[in-house]
């Protein structure tokens, strides 16, 4: 992986957009790699812990939009700041989905955490990541210089083979939910997509190489991995890593408020919130 | 091209991205949201076709409705349904002031639809409406083809099969199928054929062009090209309309191909508006 080491001083922060608003859009990083996040602060008062959320990838950002959303709420009642933010060719960000790079969406997440820092003015990070952004966090805490307080990983991908699998299945399960009839010849199972998002080569080879190994190189004072099974957690976690196992059916890349997957969880919301603000 | 995120509206409740053209602005484009995904839209369509619009010189403005999204709910909100046209209208106040346009095309996929749809009728500024999977009108030829177009293929022993697990149903359930929880569950119950029927014409009377698509997600509501012209034979409004049924895109435009088609299909569309009004300005 490229090797990752001081990010981008954050612009100025403009007075005009941090008013008494509570919820504040923002465009930082780079002019040619602009990000989009959403600022969530407390009426008032400099928060002591932020949080920074990393996102999952595709449907399953798109699904936990809601889930995050309501998170970062509850967190800002409890005094903390929290931001949520799209990496680059994701969501709001600019850049296309053909711009799509693991090693990149690491130095997003340290660009997002330098702007947490400075337009809230909150001490210490902890970083929240769920699927592929639980592995994105806890690779990007290796290379940050001044890193996250604590790292907390939701059913991180710890088998990117299996993961890229499970991508194919549910894309091929969207297809037949969203068509009454499927139109001949569609093809159900294409290498290069997965629900509309690209899959193109080198990201599909980036994530073929994620296995439970990468876990030795997450660094923080605090690591968490909140896994339905401990089994592959078990075999590579890093000593201050703390296993939590915690059983749901949240169906992580299910169409939004389809069937019997609730749109926000609340045994997900609630166990999120209680191990973060384990955390301080 | 530039994307400029904000919060506007009379509380700075709603949250919304703008993406100006790299020159210049001709008619607004506004992409009402689809159910509870976020101003991206399903699988990001959104971001494509905004940014596509801008490539061919038409600011748009993507946003969250009230309690959607990153938008709040605001303290005065009304009921679900006038919020919506309250914050179509908010969404192009924002638009206006940020591009300087003044006239706007505004459309959506599903409660998106309706929501453009309502707002249409009500708001001046808006002058050409598209509308995905909006509302539907079934007729028995819908009927009678939901249940060929299901059987089309299969062999004389899956339709046995298909009978028989019918009749061995409960009597309650007889007459659900496997498709109908689901397709149900993405489009919305369309108001009375009259209603509908008279808040069109009131749309086309101001010479509003309306683009209507429908998907192959819907087929227990619309499964055939001339549905609609069927349902509503001799309204006037047939006439000013233009309707176009593709079952090769879904609902939720989730392959990349389907987004492709669908924006080539909207850009196609908008840029003959967009010569339409060009007309009237020099009339």
């Amino acid at each position: 992986m490229a090797t990752i080491t001081r990010i981008a001083a954050a612009r100025p922060v403009r007075a005009a957009a941090l008013g008494s608003e509570r919820v504040i859009p923002l465009r930082f990083g780079q002019p040619q790699r602009e990000l989009f996040g959403i600022l969530h602060r407390p009426e008032r008062g400099a928060a002591g812990t932020g949080v920074l959320v990393c996102n999952p990838f595709g449907q399953e950002a798109v699904r936990s939009h809601r889930l995050f959303r309501v998170m970062a709420e509850r967190l800002v009642r409890s005094g903390r700041s929290a931001m949520r933010f799209d990496y680059f060719g994701t969501g709001d960000s600019a850049g296309d989905e053909d711009d799509a790079d693991l090693d990149a969406w690491q130095h997003d997440i340290l660009q997002a955490h330098a702007e947490l820092l400075q337009r809230s003015g909150c001490g210490r990070v902890v970083w929240v990541g769920a699927r592929l952004g639980g592995t994105l966090a806890l690779l990007a805490s290796a290379h940050a210089d001044a890193g996250p307080a604590a790292v907390v990983a939701w059913d991180p991908i710890l088998d990117g083979r299996s993961y890229l699998g499970t991508l194919a299945r549910d894309h091929e399960a969207a297809l037949k939910v969203s068509y009454s009839i499927l139109p001949p010849g569609l093809p159900l199972r294409p290498v290069d997509e997965a629900m509309g998002f690209a899959l193109h080569d080198r990201l599909r080879t980036q994530i073929a190489a994620i296995t439970p190994a990468l876990l030795q190189q997450a660094r923080a004072p605090a690591l968490v991995c909140i896994t339905r099974g401990i089994e592959g957690v078990a075999m590579a976690a890093p000593e201050p890593m703390r296993q939590v196992t915690f059983e749901h059916a949240f169906e992580w890349t299910s169409e939004e408020a389809i069937y019997t997957s609730p749109l926000v969880p609340a045994d997900g919301l609630k166990m999120l919130v209680e191990q973060i603000e384990a955390l301080g | 091209m530039k994307e400029i995120s904000d919060v506007f509206g009379s509380e700075r409740h709603l949250v919304g991205t703008v993406t100006m053209p790299p020159q210049g602005g001709r008619l607004g484009f506004v992409i009402v949201n689809a159910g509870v995904i976020h101003r991206i839209g399903p699988h990001r369509w959104h971001v494509k076709l905004a940014r596509h619009m801008a490539g061919l010189g038409f600011p748009s403005i993507r946003f969250d409705p009230a309690g959607l999204g990153d938008s709040r709910v605001p303290r005065d909100a009304a009921s679900f349904k006038e919020q919506a046209v309250r914050d179509v209208r908010d969404a192009m106040d924002h638009l206006q002031q940020v591009s300087g346009v003044r006239e706007f095309i505004v459309g959506g996929i599903c409660s998106g639809a309706e929501n453009g749809f309502n707002a249409a009728l009500t708001d001046p500024r808006i002058v050409g409406l598209w509308m995905l999977d909006g509302f539907a009108f079934p007729t028995a030829r819908t009927r009678w083809r939901r249940y060929t177009l299901k059987l089309r293929g299969m062999s004389a022993a899956q339709i046995m099969a298909r009978m028989l697990h019918k009749l061995a149903a409960p009597a309650g359930r007889r007459g659900a199928t496997a498709e109908a929880p689901q397709a149900s569950q993405k489009v919305g119950a369309s108001p009375p054929a009259e209603e509908f029927a008279g808040k069109l014409q009131a749309i086309v009377d101001r010479r509003v062009p309306v683009y209507i698509l429908y998907s192959g997600s819907i087929v227990h509501l619309f499964n055939y090209g001339e549905q609609l012209h069927e349902r509503f034979a001799g309204r006037p409004f047939l006439r000013a309309i233009e309707v176009l049924y593709r079952p090769d895109i879904d609902h939720t435009v989730t392959t990349r191909a389907c987004q492709a088609e669908l924006t080539r299909l909207l850009a196609q569309w908008t840029m003959g508006v967009a010569a339409g009004r060009m007309g009237v300005a020099a009339s």
